[in-house]
Parts: C-alpha cells; structure tokens; sequence
C-alpha cells in the first residue's frame, strides 16, 4: 500500500512538469503586453522596453522555461507578481485553503442533498417521486451559478438577513462565509451525485443479497442504508472525486460575487492583468491539489472495498512474478 | 470468396443487431414521457430560433432609447433592456447563438474525443499511455481555468468561444470512449473481424465505435447543456461572443447588475438558459436509461 | 403519466415563482425600482437627480472644519481591490480612497482642488519649474517610531524612479538630500501639473522600517500616517485605526486628511450590485464611487443620501490616425460622425440619465479646463448635417471597427455608438475585448477605425501629451497620428508659463475643428451612504476628489 502510494507520488512530478509547460506555452501566445499593462497607458516607449528586459520578456522562449522549471522544481520558488512584487507562494498559502473549505463545504451540502434525492428516485423507480426528485436535482443545474448567487444572496442576505453576503470570516464561525457561496456552487455536483446514487442504488437493488436480507426480514430502512447503499457507495465516491476537481478552480466566478478572495478570483485577475507568474504558478499549484485530491479517493476506494485493496497487493505479485519469468 | 461472405454475414448481421437496438432505445426512450417532453421543448426552441426573424418585430441590435427597461407589454413582450432593445426578440436571436455554441463545441469534443479515445483504447500499450499521459496534463488543470487561458489566448469571437469550450470537454469523452474500447476489443466479433483481416480503420471506426458509442451519446446531450452555461460563466469574465450578439449569458451576465431594479432584463434570457439546459438534461437522462442493459426491465 | 407531467409543471412553476419571487421582493425594498423605468424614459433623470445630490452637499458646505476626534467606526465599500500594500506601486487602483489612511505623501489635493502641503511644509522654484527646493516637517515620525528625513525622501524618490512603475518618475532627472530636512528636486520637463503629481506620488516611508520588512510592505505597513493598518486581506477588505502618537498637529492638516474617525473599515467588493446590497443590509455606511446601474437604486430611497457629482474623466471616441483607416485623413467623415452622435441619447442608454455631455475630449474636472467652453456648441446632434457631412465625405461603404475594452460601460457605449453610426447608414462592427488585449493594441491605428477610451489625467498638458504627441510611442500618437501641427501647439502649452488660457484655447479649437477626437458623454460619480450613519458634513479631497471618510463629519 506505501509503495503505491509513494509510486503515485512520483507520478505527480511528470503531470506537474507538463503542466507547467503547458500553462509557461499558452500564456506565451496570449495577446497583451504585460510591460504595457505594468506601466498603464501613460507609459512611454522606452520604458516599456526596460521593463520588458526586467521581466525577462526579450529572452527567447526555451530559456524562460528553462529558468522558471528550475525555479520551481529545484529552488521550490514560484516568483513574485509583477503587478505587485508580492511573493506568489505566500500569497497561495492564505487563499488555497479558501478555496477548499468552499469546496468541502460544496461537496458536504450537494451530497448531503444529492444522496437522499438519488436514494428516493432509486426506491421509488419511474414512479412520481424518481421524477420529482430528479428534476429537482437538475433544477440547480439549470441556472447559471451567478444568477443562482445573485437570487440566493437577495433572498438569504438582503430579505431573511440569515447569512452574509460576501467577504470571509475567521475562526469557526467563518464557515457562514461559506454557505452561499457553496449553495450557488453545488448545483452540478448535487445533480451528479443524485444521478450516480440513482444508478448505483437501481444495480445494486437487485442483487441477491439484497433479496435475501429483505426475506429475512430485515426493516427496508435497514435494507437500503445498510446493504444497499454501502455497496453503491464506490462510484459515489468516484463522482465526489471528480467533483471535487472540477470544484478546485471552478468556483472562480462564485469567488468574484462573493468577494472571496480564493485560488479563482486570483488567477482570474492575473489573466486579465497578462501577470504570467501568477497564472503558472496559480496552475501548478491547483494541479497539484487536485492530484492529491485524486489519490485520496482512490486510497478512499481501497478503505470503502476490500477487493481493491486486494487488487493493489495482487498486481504487486504479479510483477513480482513478471520480473522473475 | 469465402471470407467476402462471412464478411457480408457479420455486417448484415451487425446491421441487423444496430437497427433492433436502435429501434429498441426510441421505443424506450418514448415510453419516457419526461425524456421526450425534453426533446419536445428542444424542437420548439429550435423551430423558434431558426424563424426568429419571422416571429419577432424588432431585430435584436435595434436600440429605442426612449423605451430603456420598459416593462413587458403588448408591444414589447418581454420588455426592453438598458439600451432599448426588445428582449424578446433578443431571446429568439440568442437561441441560434447559444444553441448552437453548445451543439458545435460538443460535436468538436466528441469528434476529437473519439479519435484519440479510438486509437488509445483499441492499440493499448505505449500508445495508450502517452495519450493518457497528455490527458492527465490537461484534466489536472481546472476546466475553468483552461477555458479561460484558451478564450484569452484566442481573443473574443463566436468561433474562438466555441473552441475555448470544447477544448476542456475532450480528456472526458476521449477517456470515456477508451474504456468502452477495451470492453470491448477482445469481444468475440471483434476477433472474429480481425480473422477477416479486416482494416484497423474499419474495425475501429465501422465495427468498435457503434457499439461504445452510447454513454457517449449521453455526454454529448448533457455536454450541451453544460456548455451553454459554461459560455454564460465566459461572458461574466468579459471573454466571449462579442456584443450586441444576443447570446443568452451574454445577456444575462450584462443585465446582472440590473436584477433588483427591472429584473425583467434577467429572468428572460436566465428562464430561456434553465429551460433549454433542463430539456436537455431531462432527454439525457431518458438516454441514459434507454441504452442502459442494466436498466432495460 | 399525467402525474409526471404535473410533477414538472410544478417543479416548473416553483422555479418561476422562486424567480419572480425574489424580483418581486425587490421592487417593495429597492424604492426607486418601479420609478425607475420611468425616470429614464424621460430622459430628464439628471434634471431630477441633480438636486438630490447637490442639495447634500450645499447642506453640508456650510459647516465648519472640525477637529474634534470622535470615536466614530465606519465601515466603507469600494470597488477596487487591491492585492499588497506596498508603497512601490504602479498607477492601477491609486486613486482608491485607503491610500488616504495608508500612506502620507508629500502633497494632497484639497477639496478645491489645490495642491496643500502635508508632509512636506513647502516647495518653491527657482527656475521655472525645472528645480524645486523641498522642505519636510522636521517632527516626522512612523508608528514604529523612525524619525523621517529627507535621506527617507530622497531614497523613496530614487527607488521609484529605479523600479519604473509609476511613468511620473521617469520625469525626476536627479534628486539629493541638501540638509536634514531638505531636498532639491530636478526634473526633465516643466510641464504644468508634473511637481502637483510627483508630490501626490511620494508615499513618506522609513527607508529602515521598509527594510526591515520581510514583504516589503506587502502585508503590513509602517508609516506616518495618522491611522495604522490594523487588517489587511487581499482583496477583500483592509482596516485602519487612528493612532495616538501621530506627529502632526490636527490644526495643521488640509481638512481633507483630518484622522477624525477612531476606525475605518473597508470592504474591497468589486461586484457592483453585491456593494449595493452590502448598503442595504448595513453592513457598509457608506459605498463610494459606486455603479450608475446600483447607484441609481438609492436616489429618492429615504434611508440612504445620494451624492451626484460629474464624472472625473468622462468617455471619448478617438479616431484612428493610421493610413489604413477610412477615418485617419477624412475630416468631414469624423465630423459627420459626431454630428450624428446624439449626447442626450448616450446619457439615457449609457446611464439612465446620470451622466452630463461633455464640451471637449477631456471632462470639466481636468485642470486647464476652460469654463467657457459649456458655452460653445460642441457638436450638437443633428442627423441632417450628419448625413449630409458624410456624402460630402470619402466614405464609401468601407466597414468601421469599433475598438473597446469589454468591460460593461465601455462594450455598451460601443453598442450604443454602433446604433448611431448604422443610423447614418455606416457600415460597423463592435470589437470589445478584454483588457489586456485592449491595452496591447490600442496604440496601433491599424487595428480599428475608433477606439473608446476613459482618459483622465491630472491636468490637459498630461491628457495631451499621452493622446496627442506624435512622439509619445513607437507607432506616433496613440492612434498613430502624426499630426504635427497639433503638436506645436500641444507643445506651447507644456511649460509652466506656456499653460495659459489662450494656448490652451487653441488646442480646444484645434482638436474640435479636426474632430480627431470627441468627447461623448460624462457619468455622474455616485456616492451612497445612508442616514443611519449620521453623516453631517462629506470632506472631499485628494487625487480624484471622492469623499474622504475618514475626514467627514458625523453627528
């Protein structure tokens, strides 16, 4: 198991490297000079060029990669913005963690509600509740998610007064920052999950062991939490993965309604501003959570299904034996 | 001359087996009420769309400054919006611009998706590896954050947003199709294909594809509809189609700050968004269980 | 199967009434909301507007200076954010009111718009403009205790002009210290207003304390200034609180940077309607240059004061000067284009009436703006003269481009422009990109027919010198124009004794004559704080000339 873990450590250094190559060569061919919008519009000519060879812009492309790979890899050095001179890592250490409460609060309110729909739909198969429940999971879905904000905070902040509308808070009570950013943002995983709880619930249902259980006699409650969803809990935990990625940097445009100064609203605005440094460096380190974040479900498979756990152990013999023939 | 006839044994076979399929996923798709009121809704809104210049009045850049957010009334159905303009004949517009971002940019993903998808899963090994390699790379970024380095790098325009759409959708239908290829690959009919020496182009493309293809059909739908709200979030960024094209989030991300004042200015474009991506979720789902085996009784 | 149907009509009818709901709620909260529809039709929302906003500030202009400290906590929203607090900064976001908390400058801008000495006690020339002796108070001191020198201005001055973030810099020929307390300056041109910005431009830091900084200041700050930095969140928020040991006596302060608050919290929202509901639910008193679209909810709303003031730098189209283009070289063809542009009609569609037309390129509030000019037709709307301009002209169905950033007002107004031009049978197209791609190609003629831009520096001399020199970039002017007729007389104007009302006045003739650039239309700045907060008097100051918070008067 360590040694899986260590082996899909090292994977993340060649996902990492590529992606670092690839955000370096696409910010490359984005139109803007970023010396130009240093200076602002009053800038002259010949400041422009010396601000250009400050930001290295006149050495050819391989060199820059080459010195910001070294920089990051070897030196662990992300560079500061060229805006604002402020160091990109620190800068990164105050908002990831904003960024991922928003998605764990996210992913805990859309499978909070997503299960239970999923459940009922699953239970209640093409009668009135599976519809009602499904249409209801999609509804979120339906409305663009700053339109969704938009009415969530008239109704939540300005009408009930319940919950803040913007900005973040600290200590625990800093988690009601949270909420309606995270309600606007769950509708896509909450559709999601009540889908995949559906289908999973609908092939598990009818097993075997599910109809032995009934026969025994054992209350339906019982049946459908204990035997049923247990089984169907894999590729729940699949579509919590992928949601969770696709939360990393989804959420930007929630984190601009919201003023949440998160990962999104910060690259979003290094975008605009062509601060190149940000950008990678904002990217690499995304990609790195959602790596992490990808091994941890996968370890969470291992933990929920003993038969993969059995897999990894068997798949090590097998080479073993492999490498012996 | 041998091998002709059991090649045209197995295609007529397999013609047989699609068609039965085929006819077998609309029967059940149209027992589904709630799936084909989806594509129901979907046809009307294309209908309207496409005679959009016919129905409505007004075109949809036409200013009238003197009726800045009049509210909806017989001459104006939807009302106007800050500028003047009749909203209801900037929906209609906006269906063939909206729709048809989301249809484009997913057909490019699925036409992209399958070709690497195909080719990894059906040869495996090194060549597999260094595809799924590169999408590794690519699905480690944030979609979003793709989305918007691409439309930046690209610059506005309808073309340039469709193909900032479509690039982050690829790595999931190239992936998705893959691993119905190695399902499928060592099937019986495949061997027996192969033992005809048939091309590896046909076996991929004429006897692998249709039979993986399903789950796929089923992203696709739900792809439009996530694609057409996707280009929503691309103009509150400020990137996207260029104005006065009355592309539906367009509209609604410019009238946003408009929402308390005359809501009307976002409740039309933002109900024709829900609606069209609801319809189409809804006819995802009835695809879904209809090519589903697992669900056919 | 009619029990699914039903399920989704009402799953349909929630969602509508959801929607609805929550506009219809707003209508009974927002109070101007049914109004406003109505308000803009006419058309006359400025006639209605304006006595709201100016009645606020006669009833305030009356009330004295006060230097009493209270014990006064406001809370401030405002829509720039910014992302570090170091005093190293290029020109984005230097116009936000924290700056006034944050940082001591040499100069500021009193409410009359005069320069007023604040850290420095005065400033003088000895040869016209080029050399300046500056003498700061001798009792400076930072809230860790450094006692401020002129070596500290002198090595601010050097690190700015090293750094090249601020182009004002680059105008400092040589700067050295010429005693304790003073400093002799010289710069690389006279022009009017380079001193008034350089001044405005030098932060008063401790050299040792900012070295002694692990961010260079980009957290947490010391400085002179009255108030410390008690929290700061990158964008999101940044909060002062009045320090006691402040060197300067309150009576030697410009009203305008008077520490009257005990504390004053800003909130960085930039999310227009989001600044307005944070009004609303009160969790801000008091919204500063807030959006025409939030701002106009609150005019007429008996719980909120609205102060209208004109724009600062107001929204020009300016006309390519390349070769390429159809309107570089065909005078009657852009003044054709003006004429046919209708001032009333941008003030109604750009800004539901708020907003003034303008008599020049540049807005009323830029320094050298000649009064007389309202009097002058600039320009009026006349589609007849228009039409009959352009058959005159060279035009012959060629395609113009509109070039503007796609930030909201500025892809509207091309919109806007674009209904104009179409009216007049011309053929165009709207290029709204975003804003670094705007930034990169809005120098180069070549790449649009006319271009709309919000400029709005110091003083003419300064607007002039960045649209009109043909020398300024590589390509010429900033629509590569070479004009060098203009220049001459752009160039008269650039000296201290050269900026006179006449010169001036020929430029003004000039540029309208040739039309190589219009001035459109002017938005009203918005200020919005609500009567709860028991302001008494708004103090306005500094570089824009927004209200100061920290300098107002509360009952």
């Amino acid at each position: 198991m360590l040694r899986y873990i260590v082996k899909r450590l090292l994977w993340m250094i060649p996902i990492i490297l590529g992606v670092t190559i690839l955000v370096f060569t696409m910010m490359i061919f984005c139109p803007g000079d970023p010396a130009e919008i240093i200076l602002g519009s009053t800038a002259m000519e010949a400041d422009l060029a010396a601000k250009r060879v400050e930001l290295g812009l006149d050495k050819p492309y391989l060199i820059r990669l080459a010195t910001y790979i070294s920089d990051v890899f070897f030196h662990f050095d992300l560079g500061v913005s060229w805006i604002t001179n402020v160091d990109i890592m620190s800068t990164i250490a105050d908002r990831m963690p904003r960024t991922l409460i928003l998605a764990v609060v996210t992913l805990v309110i859309a499978f909070g509600l997503g299960i239970p729909l999923g459940i009922t739909a699953a239970t209640h198969q093409n009668k009135w509740q599976d519809h009602v429940s499904m249409v209801l999971a999609l509804i979120g879905v339906a409305i663009p998610n700053f339109w969704l904000a938009l009415l969530l905070i008239i109704l939540f902040s300005v009408k009930l007064g319940w919950l803040p509308a913007m900005g973040v808070g600290t200590g625990l009570a800093g988690i009601q920052y949270y909420i309606l950013p995270a309600l606007a943002n769950c509708a896509g995983a909450l559709a999601n999950s009540a889908r995949q709880t559906r289908s999973a619930m609908l092939d598990v249902i009818r097993a075997d062991y599910i109809t032995t259980a009934r026969s025994k006699g054992v209350a339906e409650r019982q049946v459908i939490i204990k035997h049923a969803l247990k089984n169907a809990l894999l590729p729940i935990i699949t579509t919590m993965g992928i949601s969770f990625g696709r939360m990393l940097g989804g959420a930007m445009i929630i984190e601009t309604i919201f003023s949440l100064p998160g990962m999104g609203s910060y690259i979003i605005g290094a975008v605009n501003n062509r601060d190149y440094p940000i950008v990678q460096g904002g990217s690499i380190m995304l990609a790195i959570a959602f790596s992490i974040a990808m091994l941890l479900i996968d370890l969470l498979y291992a933990a929920v299904d003993p038969r993969i756990k059995a897999q990894y152990a068997s798949s090590k013999k097998r080479k073993k034996v492999k490498a012996v023939a | 001359m041998r091998n002709t006839m059991i090649n045209n044994l197995t295609k007529s076979n397999k013609k047989h087996k699609k068609q039965s399929e085929l006819q077998r996923v609309i029967k059940q798709l149209k027992k589904n009420k709630i799936a084909m009121l989806g594509l129901y809704i979907l046809i009307v809104e294309i209908i309207l769309a496409a005679l959009a210049p016919y129905i409505s009045r007004y075109g949809y850049a036409e200013m009238d400054l003197t009726a800045c957010f009049a509210t909806p009334s017989f001459k104006h159905f939807f009302g106007c919006d800050d500028m003047g303009r009749d909203i209801f004949s900037r929906v209609l517009y906006g269906g063939r611009y909206s729709i048809s971002i989301g249809i484009i940019a997913v057909l490019i993903a699925v036409v992209v998706g399958i070709c690497i998808g195909a080719v990894a899963g059906y040869f495996g090994g090194q060549v597999d590896n260094i595809f799924m390699r590169i999408l590794d790379v690519v699905q480690a970024i944030p979609g979003m954050l793709l989305m918007i380095v691409i439309s930046a790098v690209l610059g506005p325009g309808f073309m340039n947003t469709i193909i900032a759409l479509s690039v982050s959708t690829i790595p999931g239908m190239a992936r998705m199709l893959r691993a119905q290829m190695m399902k499928e690959r060592d099937s019986e009919y495949i061997e027996a294909a192969k033992s005809i020496n048939c091309s590896q182009f046909s076996i991929i493309f004429q006897h692998l594809l249709p039979n993986c293809i399903s789950p796929l059909i089923v992203q696709a739908t739900m792809g439009v509809a996530q694609t057409i709200t996707l280009a929503a979030g691309l103009s509150f960024i400020g990137l996207g189609v260029q104005p006065p094209l009355p592309e539906w989030g367009a509209m609604l991300s410019a009238a946003r700050s408009y929402i308390r004042q005359s809501p009307h200015l976002v409740i039309f474009p933002g109900l024709a968004i829900a609606v069209t991506v609801l319809a189409l979720n809804l006819l995802g789902d009835g695809l879904r269980d209809a090519l589903d085996p697992k669900l056919k009784n | 199967m009619r029990k699914k149907v039903l399920a989704l009509l009402l799953c349909a009818a929630m969602t509508a009434s959801v929607l609805t709901g929550c506009g219809g709620k707003a209508d009974n909260a927002g109070s101007t909301a049914g109004g406003e529809s109505g308000t803009t039709q006419e058309a006359s929302g400025t006639e209605q507007a304006e006595p709201a906003g100016e009645s606020a500030v006669q009833e305030t202009a009356q009330v004295e200076p006060s230097t009493t400290l209270s014990d006064k906590e406001v809370n401030i929203g405002y829509g720039t954010v910014i992302d570090s607090l170091t005093p190293f900064r290029a020109n984005v976001a230097n116009d936000s009111p924290y700056f006034v908390q944050l940082y001591e400058t040499l100069g500021v801008l009193d409410g009359n718009r005069e320069m007023q000495p604040y850290a420095a006690k005065s400033w003088e020339t000895s040869d016209d403009g080029f050399t300046y002796t500056i003498e700061i108070w001798d009792t400076i001191s930072d809230s860790a205790g450094n006692k401020i020198t002129a070596a500290d201005i002198v090595w601010f001055i050097e690190e700015s002009k090293a750094r090249a973030l601020k182009p004002i810099f680059a105008k400092v020929d040589s700067v050295t210290q010429t005693g304790d307390y003073t400093l002799e300056l010289k710069l690389t041109d006279n022009k009017f207003g380079t001193i008034d910005t350089i001044l405005m431009d030098v932060f008063v830091v401790s050299k040792a304390a900012f070295e002694a900084s692990s961010d260079e200041f980009g957290s947490s700050v010391v400085s002179t200034s009255p108030y410390v930095c008690t929290e700061f969140t990158a964008s999101a928020s940044i909060s002062f609180e009045r320090r006691d040991d402040y060197w300067q006596d309150i009576e030697n302060l410009p009203e305008c940077v008077r520490p009257l608050q005990k504390k004053v919290n800003y909130k960085l929202i930039t999310e227009a309607s989001q600044l307005g509901i944070a009004l609303e639910t009160g969790e801000i008193d008091m919204a500063i240059n807030i959006a025409t679209e939030t701002g106009s909810q609150f005019v007429d709303n008996d719980n909120f004061v609205v102060d209208l003031s004109d724009g600062r730098s107001g929204w020009q189209v300016f006309f390519s000067g390349a070769d390429t283009s159809p309107a570089a070289n065909d005078v009657k063809l852009r003044q054709a284009i003006c004429y046919g542009i209708d001032a009333q009609g941008l003030i109604a569609g750009l800004c539901s009436g708020y907003a003034t037309q303008m008599w020049d390129v540049c807005s009323p509030f830029t320094v050298g703006f000649n009064e007389n000019w309202k009097n002058e037709s600039y320009y009026d709307y006349d589609l007849e003269k228009a039409k009959a301009l352009l058959a005159e002209s060279d035009y012959n169905g060629e395609t113009l481009t509109i070039l503007s950033s796609s930030s909201a007002t500025a892809s509207r107004l091309a919109q806007l422009l674009q209904n104009y031009l179409v009216a007049m049978d011309i053929k165009c197209e709207v290029n709204s990109v975003d804003m670094a791609l705007y930034t990169s190609i809005r120098l180069d003629g070549t790449q649009y027919d006319m271009v709309i831009n919000t400029v709005g520096e110091y003083s003419l001399a300064d607007n002039w010198s960045i649209r009109f020199d043909p020398a300024a970039y590589a390509t010429g002017d900033a629509t590569s124009r070479h004009d060098y007729d203009l220049a001459e007389l752009i160039y008269k104007t650039w000296t201290l004794d050269g900026f006179t009302e006449e010169n001036i006045n020929e430029v003004h003739e000039y540029l309208k004559e040739s039309a190589i650039a219009y001035g459109l239309v002017n938005p009203q700045l918005f200020t919005v704080w609500s009567k709860a907060s028991g302001l008494s008097k708004a103090v306005t100051g500094a570089r824009r000339n927004y209200i100061v918070p920290s300098a107002c008067q509360f009952e």
